[in-house]
């Protein structure tokens, strides 16, 4: 693994732009405006984009740390920077997070597709065919994913345009009075947000197949850019058109939100966004479990990301099953959220003062050889 | 995998041969100076063929010079063999001394006027036989050790005729034969440039048939030529009849339903895509030919769109996709409005349905399965069938047919409307390569939509489309200007610009020259 990468398993630094997009942007955007309104109220805008700016600082930790060794995973300078013992149970943690992340993913999309598509078809099946799908993405490797990603983030952009007509009937005054709810609100609902700005955090890992490392930070910032654009143009609609009261009420309120939209002859305009929704929240899904089975994979360093992927199933599958209803569910995210925020705003900073430290890292190991 | 199964039911495998097994002669035998050996050898590994034949003539009419003429009649101009060779060798030589025929007889018939282009001397029994197996003549001559070869060889073919499978409303209409010279002929009057290379390997082990590599030599790839030159020399078969057998050879990923190389008959679209910098695979005996590197849009474009103003050619593009669409999704999206989710349709149209299906006893997915799986019935058998009663096919399945199963209320009408919509969509599909596995797909797709309605229907296009993004031709990516996205390219892909604005050759095969012109565009790549 230490070897150079061919040029033929590399992604293009575009490529890496649309996966960092599609792996963030999944499941998370259809409660968000209702999970933000909750505590920033009428300025959720002002939240996110404080929520979407602490990354910035993440990403260029990630890129640092990632630049000191970059032929290497996350997995793999785990254990140089802070030894076998220690580095071991830092991946392990990674490992598990990144499970997590996934069965919670894919809980959230098989709740909404068993409310608004297959109310009768058990949900194990339902589970069975997204897992399926993602499986043989995986088996065909990062390469194949990019090249999905960034198709899709251009097929899938009417999705989110199909939402304009409601801004007609907008009230502006749900947004007043600006800054009204208090410094500590918007602060916090900055927090909230960071389950929907999770996923950027698989640079850490394929890092090594990026084809020019110098640009990383740029791509990402690229992406971070869009992510916090997409979602803040879904919250100015949800609010702009619901108002901050009726927010609380509404489950998935960016679905709801096409329910306003009648176009004659076409029946449930909502249904079509859930239609498209289903391939966004696969792309993100599918990351997360390639990015789960590729450091399994790392850690007991199997070869084949396949296999990693298949013993990961019933973990998945039981962790699928934890959450007992919609509420557990959202009471996990949080603590994924939280979880996730300690592996990707403290440990990256952290293992980079070390290497520093302790001398270790790109610059040291080329004088060494 | 086979293989496994096979060790672990106990079943043994034979031994794979190598292609030199297969060879007729093993070892490499030399020409002797002796005619009777000569011949010996040659009738022990040709004399069962009927249509083999020697012929001992003496040259120039003197005792001392036994010369046989071999041959194989069936594919040589006996004509031609008699007047132009025949009669000059038995009667035209004049020998100045008797003596030293060795060094002389050579020259003699070298300076014999012969009006032939090819000949050629050969020192190697092996080779002889294939030059005769060519259709080439073979001359012996006693006493000397080389072996004379003139290529006069008259194969049957056709003449150039009008496209039969992709025929056109505008442009050239000639198509390509199965001869290999007359393809090549085919393409060389359209380029007249000197670097238009055309290299001709021999193929394959039995039918040892001509395989004519064609390329641009400052535009294609040269990393794709080599790889191309290493498939060939690896290519293990028995056999070749036409390019598919090259193509599923040659394919990066086997494992696939869609076509990997693009399969032409028209000369002008080869051109095109050599002076996009492609490769085109000439294989004598097939009108086929193949281009590398392929890329999934392809099958959509058609020597028309270039040759029509671009707002026609854009808007025809557009409507080949939506008919493909229509093709891979239509029956899906019908079974799942109609089992699943009919409160999307507007209430007259849910209404007007329901009404029609009244009768009807089956379930819609497996009303949807019969009328499909009848529809390529249909198709398959109008293929078949000789071209006057295949029409009669076309009314008695889908006309009567049709009319009875609805009066009959097997089948509701909106079932039948969707089928013939989803057939004639099929059928704008250009290639029909590319049309067999789009309408193939269908079935899984209808299955997966009867089982799961619209969420089936997106698992299923997202597993085509990875599928499709995975898929390489010739480490091209096959999916190319849509994934990786090539900005660039997308003029020549859904719609089509302007000739004008098509200054540069399309990146998605790496070559070597961007620009089409002198006119300068910015040639900075996107990858």
């Amino acid at each position: 693994m230490k070897n150079k990468k061919s040029d033929r398993e590399m992604i293009a630094n575009r490529q890496l732009v649309f996966i960092i997009i599609q792996i963030t942007v999944g499941t998370g955007i259809l409660s968000l405006p209702r999970q933000i309104s909750l505590v920033s109220r009428q300025d959720s805008w002002i939240a996110v984009l404080l929520g979407g700016s602490y990354w910035v600082f993440s990403l260029f930790f990630i890129y640092k740390l990632g630049s000191q060794f970059p032929q290497q995973t996350i997995i793999e300078y785990s254990e140089i920077i802070l030894g076998s013992i220690l580095g071991k149970i830092l991946s392990l943690t990674y490992v598990l997070y990144s499970i997590t992340i996934t069965a919670l993913s894919v809980r959230i999309f098989i709740m909404v597709i068993t409310t608004y598509i297959l109310p009768k078809t058990p949900v194990s099946i339902n589970l069975s065919i997204i897992i399926i799908t993602c499986l043989y993405l995986i088996s065909k490797g990062l390469k194949t994913m990019a090249r999905l990603d960034e198709f899709l983030f251009f097929v899938l952009a009417p999705a989110y345009l199909v939402m304009i007509p409601t801004i007609l009937k907008s009230n502006w005054w749900h947004f007043k009075p600006i800054l009204g709810t208090g410094i500590k609100e918007i602060f916090d609902g900055s927090l909230i947000t960071t389950y929907s700005f999770l996923g950027p955090e698989i640079i850490l890992l394929i890092f090594p197949y990026i084809k020019e490392k110098k640009n990383i930070f740029k791509s990402s910032l690229i992406s971070l850019g869009i992510i916090t654009l997409t979602y803040l143009y879904v919250i100015i609609i949800t609010i702009g058109y619901f108002g901050v009261e009726t927010l609380q009420y509404i489950l998935w309120p960016t679905i709801n939100l096409l329910k306003a939209i009648k176009i004659p002859f076409f029946g449930r305009l909502e249904f079509f966004l859930i239609f498209l929704w289903i391939a966004i929240a696969f792309t993100s899904i599918a990351a997360f479990y390639y990015m789960a089975s590729y450091s399994v994979a790392q850690f007991f360093s199997l070869k084949n990301k396949l296999l990693s992927a298949f013993i990961l199933l019933p973990i998945i599958y039981y962790l699928f099953f934890i959450p007992k209803n919609i509420i557990e569910v959202f009471e996990y995210t949080e603590i994924v959220a939280q979880f996730g925020t300690i592996l990707i705003f403290v440990i990256p900073p952290l293992l980079l003062l070390i290497t520093k430290l302790r001398g270790l890292g790109h610059e040291s190991q080329a004088n060494n050889s | 995998m086979w293989n496994r199964i096979d060790k672990f039911f106990g079943i043994s495998q034979p031994k794979k041969e190598t292609t030199e097994h297969i060879n007729i002669a093993k070892e490499k035998i030399v020409i002797s100076e002796d005619l009777e050996t000569n011949l010996n050898n040659l009738q022990a590994n040709l004399s069962d063929s009927v249509d083999f034949n020697s012929k001992d003539i003496l040259l120039g009419g003197n005792q001392n010079y036994k010369a046989t003429v071999t041959y194989i009649v069936s594919i040589v101009n006996q004509q031609y063999l008699q007047q132009e060779i025949l009669k000059p060798l038995m009667l035209n030589i004049k020998f100045t001394s008797p003596e030293d025929t060795k060094k002389n007889i050579k020259q003699l018939v070298q300076q014999l006027p012969l009006p032939i282009g090819q000949t050629s001397f050969i020192g190697s029994l092996n080779e002889a036989i294939g030059e005769i197996l060519e259709g080439k003549v073979v001359l012996f001559i006693n006493h000397f050790d080389q072996a004379f070869v003139l290529d006069i060889k008259e194969l049957a073919s056709r003449s150039v005729e009008t496209p039969q499978i992709e025929s056109a409303t505008r442009g050239p209409q000639e198509a390509f034969t199965e001869n290999l010279e007359l393809n090549i002929s085919l393409i060389r009057k359209r380029i007249r440039d000197n670097n238009l290379m055309i290299e001709v390997h021999k193929v394959v082990a039995r039918t040892k048939t001509d395989l004519g590599v064609c390329y641009i030599n400052d535009l294609a790839d040269q990393e794709i030529l080599k790889q191309l030159n290493n498939r060939i020399n690896n290519l293990d078969l028995d056999g070749v009849v036409d390019t598919g057998y090259l193509d599923q050879y040659f394919q990066d990923n086997w494992k696939t339903p869609f076509p990997i190389f693009q399969n032409t008959e028209r000369p002008d679209k080869a051109i095109h895509n050599l002076l996009e910098g492609k490769i085109l695979l000439v294989l004598d005996g097939t009108p086929f030919v193949s281009i590398i590197p392929t890329t999934f849009i392809q099958f959509f474009q058609t020597p028309e769109d270039y040759y029509d103003i671009f707002y026609v050619g854009s808007a025809i593009r557009i409507l080949r996709l939506i008919a493909t669409f229509i093709t891979v999704s239509l029956p899906s999206l019908y079974i799942s409005l109609v089992s699943f989710h009919h409160e999307l349709l507007p209430t007259d149209l849910a209404l007007t349905i329901a009404t029609t299906r009244q009768e009807v006893p089956f379930p819609s997915y497996l009303e949807a399965v019969i009328m499909e799986v009848s529809l390529e019935l249909l198709r398959e058998s109008g293929i078949r069938l000789p071209g006057a009663i295949g029409q009669t096919i076309g009314i008695v399945g889908g006309l009567v047919l049709g009319e009875a199963a609805v009066n009959a209320g097997l089948v509701s009408p909106p079932m039948v409307i969707v089928v013939a919509i989803t057939a004639i969509s099929s059928f704008v599909i250009p290639d029909y390569e590319a049309a067999i596995p789009l309408r193939l797909l269908r079935f899984p797709l209808m299955i997966l939509a009867s089982f799961f309605s619209v969420y089936g229907i997106m698992v299923g296009w997202l597993f085509i489309l990875i599928h499709l993004c995975s898929l390489e031709s010739f480490n091209q990516p096959y999916f190319a200007p849509f994934a990786p996205i090539k900005v660039t390219d997308l003029k020549d892909s859904i719609i089509r610009v302007p000739l004008r604005l098509m200054g540069q050759r399309p990146h998605s095969t790496a070559n070597q020259q961007k620009d089409r012109q002198t006119r300068k565009g910015e040639s900075k790549d996107e990858e």
